[in-house]
């Protein structure tokens, strides 16, 4: 048992601060906020410098490194701006699926170019009619020939609009329900595709947010990922994975705005006293501060265990469903302790509240993951 | 162009409250975060620079503990071809002199043609290493370097003088160079690079290797030693004026006023 | 050298030149030396440059020696060519203990001569006194930015001690009106001035504005931490009828030029008013500061350097201190 973090991962935690604390700044936060766009400046120098895909391996443009290096850059980036770490993390959304599921061809065609930075990855697996469940799709992939036709529609796609290749769950057999399911690989630019943004949301601003309409959209019969019929596993294996980056997410959040809570509570005085002389906030902040060190013993626990080659989806789940929760309530207490200020979108708090609550929606909402956990424990109860 | 780099690991403290250890002789640093002091990381790329530019080689040098290896692995990173760490319990409690001696034996033992480092350091801003180096190498040296250039085997550098002015002096090589802030713009770290080091060892070289008196460097040759760290007594002279954001607006006003600043 | 060397102990002042004349170290290092010297002991000042022969005489209404050292490779400061020529004086004169200014030029020129001269240097010094019943001297600097004061101890060598002043710190003895002090031409080796030569000299690049006639400047630090920030700052300076002026880490960031920042590496200001806002108060940017202005200091670390200098300081983020501010004034304004 060693909780100590090796020199290159100290390395690594130390670059991203670094390259975060010197690029990312809360007036470009709000602006590109106020306008909808992703960084994209700041995610090319990140491919330049290898931020980006950390965990491939270095045949497709990777560092060789695991998801738990991964998860060191996403909590540091995400710590220091909720909205920049959030694009940056999100910009190869589930390329991880082409690493794990893909040819080399395919591997070698699409993720160097996501690692420098030239390529944005959408995940196109939610419908307008079921959110979280997957198990029956009503978007459709039909053989052609040479090419699957797809047809149908999927929203809240996370970078829906501005990435550049989307993993599409197709059903392409309708009679096996999901084990009928398959991913295709769909272009940004493809004919037949369009796609629309669903409108204002709470956080995350920086990702587009969009619905994809297929209508006939051919592609080569090379663009299937991974087999026929196993698409609906290969979402499950790839949450496994994804989960915990979201927790990384959720994490780095947390901390982002807890330490601004800190930095207040020392500085500001009310009734003579500095806020955190007030056993309120004492109390307050205890809690918050070991909030945050279990988050990250139990985020931390999950991405080593994943690059031990062991699969834990309860692990993941209870990552993902933990750090999400406490990140709200510390980005909540943060403005609490603010107080008017942490309101104000100036002190960036409520900011880190807002993107905080998508963590524990996407990649699954809290109650999918206490399904996950719950059957791991209880095993089948007839 | 043979590039010798002299760097130090202190601890950042330009956002954080400073306090002392009971002992009087260290701050408490547990909370602090450590890393390359910030006028070595212009050092440092003020070398990379002149290396591309001018070919040869760039070494890393820093005297410390095995935590201190840590600012060698990030000039690696960074794009340094080696680096040495200089450890020895004798260096133990050693003054500026002692370091820059050991520092010097170091140097001596491998080609070079220009030391650099940060003009001074984060921690105990004395600004001497640079000075006593050159003097124990028997080499040119010039403090607060703003700019250098090499053409025809000499080093043109440009440093601050007096008054706000800048000099532009011609160096011969070798020379010792400190290095101002501000002089270039550091890279970041990039995870290409630390992949590249982190499976490099990192050589040590101790009293033995560097050929050094023991007598000369660590506790036993120091002449200058600290007796006593104390905070500054906070806001002595200034009057400090409480309140939130309006009220202090308003006595300051008042102040400004009096003083003929409105 | 035998215990209690610091009774009545003869110093060596390494004097600077600054434009035509002598800068005011030159008279704060006498004002240091005579306080340790006592009665029996003596004060001499070193003084390097090309026709300072006037120079010489004006040193010596004060220090009681004047070593000239008049060659044209000294024309211009060369820390590296001064410490060659000053180490024989030092082995002659044999003074217990040899001052020097903490400026650009002294970080250029003492810690090399200190080696050649074979004595330990103390740095940077804000007081300087006997210790260990004379056998040792005492110093406090500052260090980890000036957020710790540091009290240091120097056992002094056979030959000696330095140490350097920093700039204000010490109060400045006044020169007598007539000359007293003994005047001596000292002769320049030929190995003086090799492998340094100077090329030219480099103004501050000329700007629109001109922040050392400024009454009111408010200057802005690290503290702004972003460019577009420094609107903040700019809007406050215009309500006051004042210029925007900087501290060095603001220049280095390239985010205000050169023109504006005030420090030894920058300019020297004597506004009626300054505000320093962000700004933590490094000695460098604070020795630009001159002519005792009303200083107002607005920083969010208590602990900040800028307060022991301020006469107002406010504790407090800049980004709620500066715009109600701002407000306030034009307001009285009406």
């Amino acid at each position: 048992m060693d909780f100590e973090l090796s020199k290159a991962q100290k390395d690594i935690q130390k670059a991203a601060r670094d390259f975060a604390k010197g690029e990312f700044s809360k007036e470009l936060a709000a602006e590109l906020e106020a306008k909808h766009e992703f960084p994209f400046d700041i995610w090319r120098k990140a491919g330049e410098l290898g931020f980006i895909g950390l965990h491939y391996p270095e045949a497709y443009g990777g560092q060789d490194y695991g998801s738990f290096e991964n998860a060191l850059v996403v909590e540091e980036f995400c710590r220091r701006d909720s909205s920049i770490g959030s694009a940056m993390m999100s910009c190869d959304f589930s390329a991880e699926i082409v690493l794990r599921c893909g040819t080399d061809e395919q591997k070698k065609f699409y993720l160097p170019p996501v690692a420098y930075a030239e390529s944005i990855f959408g995940g196109a697996f939610t419908e307008p009619d079921h959110g979280s469940d997957i198990t029956h799709m009503a978007t459709t992939a039909v053989k052609d020939g040479d090419h699957w036709v797809l047809n149908g529609v999927k929203t809240f796609i996370t970078n829906g609009g501005i990435a550049h290749h989307y993993v599409v769950l197709c059903q392409t057999d309708d009679e096996a329900g999901y084990k009928g399911q398959s991913m295709i690989m769909v272009p940004g630019d493809a004919e037949g595709l369009e796609i629309t943004d669903v409108g204002a949301k709470m956080g995350i601003r920086l990702n587009p947010t969009g619905e994809l309409s297929f209508k006939n959209v051919r592609v080569p019969a090379s663009n299937l990922l991974g087999k026929e019929g196993r698409g609906f596993y290969q979402v499950l294996e790839f949450f496994d994975e994804s989960r915990i980056e979201v927790a990384a997410q959720a994490l780095g959040i947390a901390q982002g705005a807890f330490d601004r809570a800190i930095a207040h509570a020392k500085t500001r005085e009310q009734f003579g006293k500095k806020i955190g002389a007030f056993q309120a906030t004492q109390h307050k902040v205890a809690d918050m501060a070991t909030k945050l060190e279990l988050a990250r013993l139990i985020t931390y626990k999950a991405a080593w265990n994943y690059d031990q080659g062991r699969v834990d989806p309860k692990l993941a789940s209870m990552a993902k469903l933990y750090a999400p929760r406490i990140a709200v309530e510390i980005a909540d207490e943060a403005i609490q302790i603010l107080g008017g200020w942490g309101y104000m979108t100036e002190f960036e708090v409520e900011r880190f509240y807002r993107d905080a609550k998508i963590t524990e929606i996407y990649e699954g909402t809290k109650e999918i993951q206490k399904n996950t956990i719950a059957a791991a424990v209880l095993g089948k109860l007839r | 162009m043979d590039i010798v780099v002299c760097i130090k690991r202190v601890p950042d403290v330009a956002e954080a409250d400073v306090e002392i250890e009971r002992s009087g002789l260290r701050i408490d640093d547990s909370d602090l975060s450590w890393g390359m002091n910030e006028w070595d990381t212009f050092a440092v790329e003020e070398a990379l620079r002149l290396e591309a530019e001018h070919g040869g080689t760039v070494t890393a040098l820093t005297v410390g503990g095995e935590d201190d290896e840590e600012v060698l692995r990030r000039a690696l990173a960074m794009g340094a071809d080696t680096a040495i760490r200089l450890a020895d319990d004798a260096f133990e409690g050693s003054d500026p002199l002692a370091v820059a001696t050991v520092l010097a034996a170091a140097i001596r033992k491998r080609p070079y043609d220009l030391v650099l480092t940060g003009a001074v350091s984060g921690d105990t801003g004395s600004a001497q290493l640079g000075g006593m180096l050159a003097a124990l190498l028997g080499a040119g040296q010039v403090a607060l370097a703003t700019r250098t250039a090499f053409a025809n085997g000499k080093l043109e550098v440009q440093h601050e003088v007096e008054g706000g002015l800048e000099r532009v002096v011609e160096l011969d090589l070798p020379a010792v160079v400190t290095v101002q802030t501000g002089i270039n713009e550091p890279r970041y770290v990039s995870i290409r690079g630390i992949r590249k080091v982190a499976s490099v060892e990192i050589p040590v070289e101790g009293a033995g290797d560097l050929g050094l008196d023991v007598a000369a460097v660590g506790a036993a040759g120091a002449r200058e030693a600290l007796s006593e760290l104390f905070l500054p007594p906070t806001g002595e002279g200034a009057e400090i004026l409480e309140g939130g954001p309006d009220e202090v607006a308003e006595k300051l006003v008042e102040r400004l006023r009096e003083r003929g600043g409105i | 050298m035998s215990t209690n060397t610091n009774q009545n102990p003869k110093i060596l002042c390494v004097v600077e030149r600054a434009g035509a004349g002598l800068d005011d170290t030159a008279w704060e290092l006498l004002g240091a030396a005579r306080a340790l010297a006592g009665e029996g002991g003596s004060v001499g000042a070193a003084l390097l440059g090309e026709g300072v022969g006037e120079l010489a005489n004006e040193l010596a209404r004060g220090y009681d020696d004047v070593w000239v050292f008049d060659d044209a490779r000294f024309a211009s400061w060369d820390g590296e060519a001064y410490a060659r020529a000053l180490a024989p004086l030092a082995q002659r004169e044999q003074p217990a203990l040899i001052l020097a200014a903490h400026t650009n030029l002294g970080i250029d020129f003492a810690p090399g001569f200190s080696v050649r001269a074979g004595v330990p240097l103390l740095p940077d010094c804000l007081s300087l006194e006997s210790a260990g019943d004379g056998s040792a001297w005492e110093a406090v600097r500052t260090v980890y930015g000036g957020k710790v004061h540091a009290r240091m101890t120097c056992t002094p060598s056979e030959q000696g001690a330095m140490a350097t002043l920093r700039a204000g710190a010490f109060a400045a003895a006044e020169p007598g009106a007539e000359v007293t002090g003994r005047v001596h031409a000292e002769d320049v080796g030929d190995d003086v001035g090799q492998g340094r030569r100077p090329v030219r000299t480099v103004e501050p690049e000329a700007s629109e504005v001109d922040i050392t006639q400024a009454a009111v400047l408010v200057a802005v630090g690290r503290g702004i931490e972003d460019e577009e920030n420094l609107e903040i700052v700019q809007s406050l300076a215009e309500a006051l009828g004042g210029e925007v002026a900087c501290s060095r880490p603001v220049v280095d960031k390239g985010w205000l030029p050169k023109s504006r920042q005030v420090g030894t590496s920058g300019l020297t200001v004597k506004p009626k008013v300054y505000l320093a806002v962000g700004i933590s108060g490094s000695f460098q940017h604070v020795g630009g500061i001159k002519g005792s202005p009303f200083l107002v200091a607005i920083n969010k670390d208590a602990r900040a350097p800028i307060f022991g200098v301020a006469d107002v300081g406010v504790v407090g983020d800049l980004f709620d201190v500066v715009p109600a501010l701002e407000a306030k004034i034009r307001e009285a304004k009406g």
